[in-house]
C-alpha cells in the first residue's frame, strides 16, 4: 500500500485539507469509498474530531442550538464553508445516535482493488449505527439467506448481529426489520406465495455454507481457543461470611 | 511497370507453361460447405475415434503429438528473467484466501467485502437514500411540454457512428460475476 508523503510543505498541506474534506464528507453520506491509504489516514482525524464534538456538545447541553454551532470548539476543525451544515448534523443527528460512545464512530471495510490502470487497493469508511451502514445490511442479508434456506445462524454470524445491535438505537427491532427488507430487495422473496420471483435466486440458495458450523459438531467453537484446552470457569458460589464478633 | 500490367502479363501466360508447374493437391472444400446436410465422411470418422477409440488418448494430430497453443509473440528478455529468475515476493502468486460468501454463495477474498453483494447493496441504499430525500434528482422544468413543441424546441440530435459507440459506455471496465463457491476447486481444503 503506497504511504501518503508527508514531509514535503505542500503536500502536507494538502493532505490536511484532504482529511477536513473527507471528514465532512462522511458525516454529510455515512459512507465514502476511497483508497485505502486515505481512509486509513482520515480514519484517526475522524475519530479525534468526532470524539471533541459530541462531549463539547454533552457539556453545553442546557444552550440553545445556535449557540452551541457557535461554541463548539471541536467544530473549527471543519473548514468554514462546511460548518454550518456538517456541525448542525452533529448536533442534531449524531451526538443522539451516540450518547455513550467515545471512540469507535468509523470503520474501514476493505475492497477490491479498482478497476483501471492503477489498481489502487480501495475501501469504504462509514459511520457505525447509521441506517445506510453497509456491514448492518451484509450481515441482514446473511441472516435472509439462512432463514430463506431453513438454516440456524452459525456462531460468527451471531457474534456480528450482537456487535451490531448492542450499542444501537432500536438495535434489535431495527435489525429485524433489515432482515425482512433484505428478504424482498436482494432474493426477490414473495412472502404471501412463499416463493421466489426469480429462477436463479432460487437456484442461488442451493448454494449451503458447511453446516458442522451451523448444526454440526463446530458449533460453540468459535470463541474457543483452538491451541489451549480450556475448562469453563465453575459458577460463582455464595459463601455465608460468619457475623463478626466486634460487631455488636 | 505497374501492378496492373504485371497481372495483365500473369494471364498471358500460355497454357504450356502453366501444366509444367507442380500441381496443388485437389482438396474438396465444397464438399465440407456446399453439402451442408450430408454429413463429411471425415467428420463421421472423428466422431467415431473419439467415441470409441479403446482407451487412446482422443483426436490424435501429426502422427500422434496433439497440437498445443502456440505463444503469439516472442516473450521479452524483461518478463523471461522475472518469471524465472527474481524474487520469490516479485512473483505473480495464485490467490489461496478464497473463502465462499455467507451472503450470496459466491467466491470472495477472505477479509474483504464480497463485491457481488457489494454492488448490490450500494445500489440499493442509494434507492433508500433517495426515497428518504437525500439525494436530490435535478428535476427537468419542461416535462409537461406538449410532443409537437418538445420536437420543435429540442429536434433529435444526430450522432455518429463513434458517439453511438461511446455513449454505449462498454469502455468502462465491469468486474465479472464471481464462480460459486466450491469446496472442490481450492487447492487447499479448509
Amino acid at each position: 500500500m503506497p504511504s501518503l508523503q508527508k514531509f514535503h510543505a505542500n503536500v502536507a498541506r494538502h493532505i490536511k485539507l484532504m482529511d477536513k474534506n473527507l471528514c465532512a464528507n462522511l458525516i454529510r453520506h455515512e459512507n465514502i469509498i476511497t483508497t485505502r491509504a486515505k481512509a486509513k489516514r482520515a480514519q484517526s482525524k475522524i475519530e479525534k474530531f468526532l470524539a471533541d464534538a459530541i462531549r463539547n456538545n454533552k457539556e453545553l447541553a442546557d444552550k440553545d442550538f445556535e449557540y452551541r454551532l457557535e461554541n463548539n470548539d471541536a467544530l473549527n476543525f471543519l473548514q468554514p464553508p462546511d460548518r454550518k451544515e456538517v456541525g448542525s448534523k452533529i448536533i442534531n443527528e449524531l451526538a443522539q445516535r451516540y450518547p455513550g460512545r467515545s471512540s469507535g464512530f468509523t470503520r474501514i471495510i476493505k475492497l477490491e482493488p479498482r478497476l483501471g490502470e492503477d489498481k489502487a487497493p480501495m475501501s469504504v469508511l462509514e459511520l457505525v449505527d447509521s441506517d445506510y451502514e453497509i456491514k448492518f445490511w451484509y450481515t441482514a442479508k446473511i441472516v435472509a439467506r439462512l432463514e430463506l434456506q431453513n438454516i440456524p445462524v452459525d456462531d460468527l454470524t451471531k457474534h456480528n448481529v450482537h456487535k451490531l445491535t448492542k450499542l444501537r438505537n432500536d438495535g434489535e427491532e431495527s435489525f429485524r426489520n433489515a432482515v425482512e427488507t433484505a428478504k424482498l430487495e436482494f432474493f426477490k422473496f414473495n412472502p404471501e406465495t412463499g416463493s421466489f420471483n426469480d429462477p436463479e435466486i432460487e437456484k442461488n440458495l442451493q448454494n449451503k455454507p458447511n453446516m458442522a458450523y451451523h448444526e454440526g459438531p463446530l458449533v460453540g467453537t468459535l470463541l474457543k481457543s483452538k491451541k489451549f484446552g480450556t475448562t469453563p470457569r465453575p459458577t460463582r458460589e455464595t459463601v455465608e461470611i460468619p457475623k463478626s464478633p466486634f460487631l455488636s | 511497370m505497374s501492378l496492373a500490367l504485371r497481372i495483365g502479363g500473369s494471364f498471358s501466360v500460355p497454357q504450356a507453361l502453366l501444366a509444367m508447374l507442380p500441381k496443388l493437391p485437389a482438396f474438396p472444400i465444397n464438399s465440407i460447405f456446399h453439402n451442408s446436410p450430408a454429413i463429411d465422411e471425415r467428420l463421421e470418422e472423428l466422431r467415431e475415434q473419439i467415441e470409441n477409440n479403446h482407451g487412446r488418448p482422443p483426436f490424435m494430430i501429426d502422427n500422434g503429438t496433439i497440437v498445443k497453443a502456440a505463444p503469439k509473440k516472442k516473450m521479452s528478455k524483461r518478463r523471461h528473467r522475472t518469471k524465472l529468475y527474481t524474487p520469490g515476493d516479485k512473483q505473480i502468486h495464485p490467490l489461496n484466501n478464497i473463502v465462499r460468501c455467507p451472503a450470496c454463495g459466491h467466491v470472495k477474498r477472505s477479509h474483504f467485502m464480497c463485491m457481488n453483494c457489494f454492488a448490490e447493496i450500494r445500489t440499493f441504499l442509494k434507492g433508500k437514500k433517495r426515497e428518504n430525500g437525500l439525494i436530490k434528482d435535478a428535476e427537468n422544468p419542461q416535462t409537461n411540454l406538449d410532443p409537437v413543441d418538445e420536437k420543435l424546441i429540442y429536434p433529435g440530435k444526430y450522432l455518429k457512428d463513434d458517439q453511438i459507440r461511446l455513449e454505449e459506455k462498454k469502455w468502462i471496465p465491469v468486474r465479472e460475476e464471481p464462480l460459486m463457491f466450491d469446496k472442490k476447486h481450492l487447492k487447499h481444503s479448509k
